[in-house]
């Protein structure tokens, strides 16, 4: 049994807000150039160029896509009433990577021209064929119990295992690479083009999602009790489908499989602050974007001057916690 | 006012109900009772317009149920479920205060109701408490609370689904009297009870429902027989009003045997 959450929000809030510099720092200095803040501003130097070039677009999207992972995951959860729900498990960041992979393959020369836009548009639209399916099917009278969510998720992520290796055997040397890269997870070969993708998802998913906060606790109460007290409980599963795998979409299409964050951040937060999705929205991306973006640094000096695929780290930290969170149901049912 | 014409409802080729006609006025505590799987349930369940009768219509004051806009019908109506699929660990005065959610009450005003009808429930020490820790019959009252809630100035109906749940002694009679007291005050009040005795004691009609068909309806002066409540569980039954109190005796001695 989870406790109730005994730290006010507030000094959740604050207490990231104080932690939140010393990450942007680290995530600034990170890297086989070490930074000097003078340098930085010398407009010729290479200090310059890498940090302007480099540091700072990947700050943004690990910032911008932990951020969405943070909330999507937390509103997925209250969606499926169901506090093991995470995007990656579930099967929506896999049909959002097999649309993307489809499109990368076989788009030819409409990614080239239009890639930053054709991709996250496949990508959304693989994910939320991918939630609306594991939603209807796992779907039952409580809610979605666990047992078929994550069955049907093994399901969906089985097959787009299978449609992704049967498009990468068709795909050509340069294309093969490109997939398996980006299927690994990273946001370490983008640029601002990337982050204003992210930015143009990030308003409105996170606007669109924090303005639920109190529908979704109705929610929690049950199907039919949300729609006695007034909630229109269709429409609302319709928007949270749409937003959520609007911002997952995005995140696969830019960054690839970055499992776990959905899972682990606003489970901690929860932990922390009670289940009040009127705080743990906000709060969820908050420390999304400053998990995600720690994950990041780690990826960088785990195996420096190599980098780690940050799929991996995310999922080096969110599988073992997985793990322990059934471990600890199984013994308090 | 509330009229139900339930001529027919089907479902995976069971009928259900059928020829199921109601007219409630404006007040008073209706009690539906019958056996398991008599269509208790389903009936309420077509009265909050969550289910639509084949054929038949449910009309609130002077709108189908089915047609009054969900936050309008919120406030007009309403209803505690038989389950309650809450697995979250909300503190208990914020699953209360989600049960103003339709009033549009500012966050003081629902944390003052909301420790006001924990109050009435006999829970006010559990405000902050793990709604999740609770046991099985506290979890019914402070659903209870929250459905109470609920209720407002344009409040006309209150629909309870076995609100007795796990309730001890005490608890049961409180919340009975409770309600018989919002009946009085205006609010059509119908629920679904499995004691006839306690039904007795505090409705003023009884709603039985056997097979989902309406067997009898009416105060104690119409249902309140030997025949009529054996009929309707089964079992024999010796019922009887003294100075206008009704009792009840069941006489259990042979049951298998027949």
């Amino acid at each position: 049994m989870m406790p109730s959450g005994s730290l006010h929000p507030r000094a959740l809030l604050i207490m990231l807000l104080l932690t939140s510099p010393l990450v942007l720092w680290l995530a600034l200095q990170t890297g086989e150039l070490s930074l000097q803040l003078k340098d930085i501003w010398r407009e010729t130097g290479i200090a310059h160029q890498v940090f302007l070039e480099l540091r700072l677009p990947r700050l943004c999207l690990t910032l911008l896509a932990g951020a969405l992972l943070g909330v999507t995951g937390a509103a997925i959860q209250a969606m499926f009433r169901n506090p093991l729900a995470d995007p990656s498990l579930i099967g929506v960041s896999a049909g959002a990577g097999l649309a993307a992979v489809a499109t990368l393959v076989l788009g030819g020369s409409l990614v080239v021209q239009f890639g930053a836009v054709v991709l996250p548009l496949s990508a959304f639209i693989g994910g939320v064929l991918a939630t609306a399916l594991v939603f209807r099917i796992g779907r039952g009278l409580d809610g979605v119990s666990v047992t078929t969510m994550l069955l049907v998720g093994i399901a969906v992520n089985a097959i787009a295992a299978s449609g992704i290796s049967a498009l990468k055997y068709f795909s050509d040397a340069f294309t093969l690479r490109q997939v398996v890269f980006w299927l690994m997870g990273g946001l370490q070969h983008q640029g601002w083009q990337a982050v204003w993708t992210l930015v143009l998802v990030a308003v409105p998913v996170l606007i669109g999602l924090f303005s639920q906060g109190r529908i979704l606790n109705l929610l929690l109460l049950g199907e039919r009790q949300a729609q006695l007290l007034g909630v229109s409980v269709e429409r609302c599963h319709q928007l949270l489908i749409l937003l959520s795998a609007l911002g997952v979409g995005a995140v696969v299409a830019v960054g690839g499989m970055i499992g776990f964050v959905g899972l682990v951040v606003p489970h901690l937060v929860r932990l922390l602050i009670g289940p009040d999705n009127r705080y743990l929205l906000p709060l969820a991306a908050l420390l999304g974007a400053l998990f995600l973006t720690l994950a990041d640094v780690v990826a960088r000096v785990l195996i420096a001057p190599a980098e780690m695929p940050l799929g991996v780290v995310t999922a080096l930290v969110g599988g073992p916690f997985f793990l322990s969170m059934i471990i600890y149901r199984r013994r308090s049912v | 006012m509330l009229d139900v014409q339930v001529e027919r409802y089907t479902r995976s080729g069971r009928t259900l109900l059928e020829g199921i006609k109601l007219q409630l006025a404006g007040g008073g505590f209706s009690v539906i009772l019958g056996p398991n799987g008599a269509g208790k349930s389903t009936l309420l369940k077509l009265i909050s317009g969550q289910a639509v009768p084949d054929a038949g219509r449910v009309v609130l004051g002077n709108h189908l149920i089915t047609e009054i806009d969900l936050n309008k019908r919120a406030r007009q109506m309403a209803m505690l479920t038989q389950e309650h699929p809450l697995n979250f660990p909300f503190p208990v005065l914020d699953v209360v205060r989600m049960g103003c959610h339709p009033l549009g009450l500012s966050d003081d005003e629902t944390s003052v109701r909301a420790q006001e009808l924990l109050g009435v429930m006999e829970l006010p020490e559990f405000a902050a408490r793990n709604y999740l820790t609770l046991s099985g019959g506290e979890k019914q009252r402070v659903q209870l609370a929250r459905v109470l809630a609920q209720l407002g100035d344009e409040s006309q109906l209150l629909l309870l689904d076995e609100p007795l749940t796990g309730m001890d002694l005490r608890h049961q009679h409180l919340t009975l009297d409770y309600l018989h007291k919002l009946a009085q005050n205006g609010l059509r009040v119908v629920a679904v009870l499995h004691d006839p005795l306690l039904a007795a004691q505090y409705a003023d009609q009884l709603i039985l429902l056997k097979g989902g068909q309406l067997q009898a309806e009416g105060g104690l002066e119409t249902v309140w027989n030997n025949q009529t409540l054996s009929a309707l569980y089964d079992l024999p039954l010796q019922v009887s009003l003294s100075n206008g109190k009704p009792r009840l005796e069941t006489s259990v001695d042979n049951l298998f045997g027949a």
